[in-house]
């Protein structure tokens, strides 16, 4: 049988004088398909073994040279722990038997050793060379998979440990998110405290110095007071709150927040702002909090160490063509800036630049989650040498033709009448009502003369008709003690939304009256000939 | 409805002693308003809301062991002319939601300053229904 070589690996080397038979096995092997390499010693014929020899073909003779046999196990006591070199003996002929079976028996601890007995056939030789060498393509086939199977255990292993490590940054940062709201929360009890007492020092201080003390005092609670603010802002749980999902004024949202960021800057970076009035964005307060806060400390500590570094927050309302409006929020710093490679990785989970003592790796992939979440998308510009800035593209609140608050809107324009004789129930809708910045007017007997909100218990129908027909586009919101049915007219309830009525029990939780305040009120709001919706 | 003249008569729930101490010292200031005492848990609100009838109870939102929602209505049946406002760090809409829907007559956050909290705490008491600025920027949108 012949073997087939494309299943080998090595040379087959044959380690014979050449004077004697090694030719002629090297013409037999190579004949027979085998790549073939000659030593004529066995210190030329170890480089061969440590590298790629397939098998070996040994003369009894090229052994009995002193030294050499125990040169040769020397040489195989050194093969690597997957290899078990196949040799062949080719016994001298009309020699002694016991000579080649010496040899053998010297050899086979270190050694996986054949006897052929010579003068031998052909095809025998051959047969022994690819049994040999196939014996030894299995051995590199077992070397291969262990390697392999250690190499997956590696990456295994090394994957558990970062997802340990993973898995410790979540835990990390979930409890600093408890101790953030804790510390809040705590914060603000004692401050309150502290401030009823300083005013009351401040009430009877009689010197100068006294009154600028407590005015002093007064002024570091302030910051106090703000930032145990932007702490449990931050640390609100949107899907266990249901919070207000978007921000009308981002003014109002930085002067919430900004002690916080001014806090976890370097002593002397400066933090401006650049926030023009009425621009609104649809992501929940408490997250963009998160992600500004991510951006805002990246920065900073880029700045560690610098006299002159200023991060700076600025928002811009763009209006794309034939496109929802979009606010763009940039977060710039004057650091050194970021590597191509940086930026390229910068938003991948858990990529950090910082030890793991202080970062998750997770801000970045975090403010990337909020902004994506809400629809709009993140970038980063950085040079070397030349700062970093963050834009968030965030969708915006739609004020009608204007970047102007709908409260504001409402605050010039809106009256609402109130005609409820409940007491609780009307100080409720008051409250809310002067909540939402409409002007609100206690109506008693038929229809009020004018507003844009009615808000009335158990009217009878014709009155409900009247104002609605002396005030088109208001709003109706009754209060029944009876049901809907007396009010209902000939198309039904969507008769009623369609001419703004609604209707809800009188004994209907604040929580239902403020949605439905909220809707009347946005639902006839109108704007330079726009109406919001 | 508390008359004009009287001082609104306030007690305040919270198991912050300090806190207590400090709006103990700060109400004898405070035209109008005199502090009628502090209860630190449920039964004791409940005791003092019977004993003292106070115009107005001030009511921390998150107290170890006690479930405050629950506790308005029980404020609110041991003494039906006794209103109940929320005083709290917190901000968040569905806890004022859930304060008003339980019975409360307001809700002020511990930020506001004095001045304006006070100024609530007499409207509350003469039948109004309040939210303070934070609060009504939180639950009504800002």
């Amino acid at each position: 049988m012949t073997a087939s070589t494309g299943d080998i690996r090595g040379p087959v080397v044959i380690l014979a004088p050449v004077e004697g038979d090694a030719p002629a096995v090297s013409q037999a092997l190579t004949h027979g398909g085998f790549t073939v390499r000659i030593c004529e010693d066995v210190r030329s014929f170890t480089d061969s073994l440590t590298h790629d020899a397939g098998a070996v073909v040994v003369a009894e003779e090229a052994l009995t040279i002193p030294g050499e046999a125990q040169r040769l196990a020397t040489a195989l006591a050194l093969q690597p722990d997957w290899s078990d070199l196949p040799i062949i003996l080719l016994a001298a002929p009309g020699a002694n038997e016991d000579t080649a079976w010496a040899l053998a028996r010297g050899l086979e601890s270190v050694g996986n050793i054949t006897i052929l007995e010579r003068p031998l056939r052909r095809s025998t030789l051959l047969n022994a060379v690819g049994v040999a060498l196939r014996a030894r393509a299995r051995q590199h086939e077992l070397r291969d998979h262990k390697e392999g199977l250690e190499k997956t255990v590696r990456d295994r292993t090394a994957q558990l440990t970062e997802s340990m490590e993973h898995l410790q940054a979540r835990e990390r940062l979930a409890a600093l998110g408890t101790l953030a709201a804790g510390l809040g929360h705590d914060i603000a009890n004692l401050v309150l405290p502290i401030r009823m007492r300083l005013e009351s020092l401040a009430a009877e201080c009689s010197t100068e110095q006294a009154r600028t003390d407590t005015t002093a005092i007064g002024t570091i609670l302030s910051y106090l007071t703000n930032l145990s603010a932007g702490l449990r802002l931050m640390s609100l749980d949107p899907s266990r709150e249901g919070s207000s999902d978007c921000i009308d004024d981002l003014r109002w949202w930085w002067s919430e927040v900004h002690g916080v960021f001014r806090g976890v800057l370097p002593r002397h970076v400066r933090l401006e702002d650049d926030l023009p009035p009425g621009i609104g964005v649809r992501v929940s307060s408490h997250r963009l909090t998160q992600a500004v806060f991510n951006l805002v400390q990246n920065a900073g500590e880029a700045l560690a160490g610098r006299t002159d570094g200023v991060v700076r927050v600025a928002a811009e309302r763009l209006a794309p063509p034939g496109a929802p409006s979009v606010v763009r929020l940039r977060i710039s710093d004057n650091g050194p800036g970021m590597t191509p490679d940086v930026i390229r990785r910068c938003f991948e989970p858990y990529f950090s630049t910082k030890g793991r003592a202080i970062a998750t790796g997770m801000g970045l992939g975090m403010a990337r989650g909020v902004a994506e979440s809400a629809g709009g998308a993140i970038e980063v510009h950085s040079e070397p040498g030349r700062g970093t800035t963050f834009s968030l593209t965030l969708p915006a609140v739609d004020h009608p033709d204007a970047a102007t608050s709908v409260r504001t809107i409402w605050a010039s324009t809106r009256t609402a009448a109130l005609s409820i004789p409940e007491a609780r129930t009307a100080a409720i809708a008051a409250m809310l009502l002067e909540g939402l910045d409409l002007k609100v007017v206690r109506h008693s007997g038929s229809s009020p003369a004018d507003a844009s909100l009615w808000i009335a218990q158990d009217p009878p129908r014709p009155w409900v008709e009247d104002f609605l027909g002396r005030c088109p586009g208001a709003s109706v919101v009754v209060l029944s003690s009876q049901g809907a049915e007396s009010l209902l007219p000939a198309g039904g309830a969507d008769q009623l939304a369609r001419r703004n009525i609604s209707v809800l029990p009188l004994s209907a939780p604040p929580s239902v009256l403020r949605q439905t305040l909220i809707a009347a009120v946005r639902s006839n709001v109108v704007v330079t000939g726009v109406r919001a919706t | 409805m508390m008359s004009t003249t009287a001082p609104v008569r306030i007690l305040f729930v919270d198991d912050n002693v300090l806190a207590a101490k400090a709006l103990e010292r700060w109400f004898a200031g405070a035209p109008g308003l005199q502090f009628a005492g502090w209860a630190g848990n449920a039964s004791d609100a409940v005791d003092m809301v019977v004993t003292h009838s106070p115009g107005v109870v001030l009511l921390d939102l998150e107290m170890p062991g006690m479930d405050t929602l629950a506790l308005i209505p029980r404020l609110a049946a041991a003494c039906p002319t006794t209103r109940i406002v929320m005083l709290s760090g917190y901000l968040r809409p569905g806890d004022i939601g859930r304060a008003l829907d339980a019975g409360a007559a307001g809700y002020i956050g511990k930020d506001e300053p004095t001045s304006v909290i006070a100024s609530l705490v007499r409207r509350v008491a003469e039948g109004e229904c309040v939210l303070s600025p934070l609060a009504q920027r939180s639950y009504l949108g800002g």
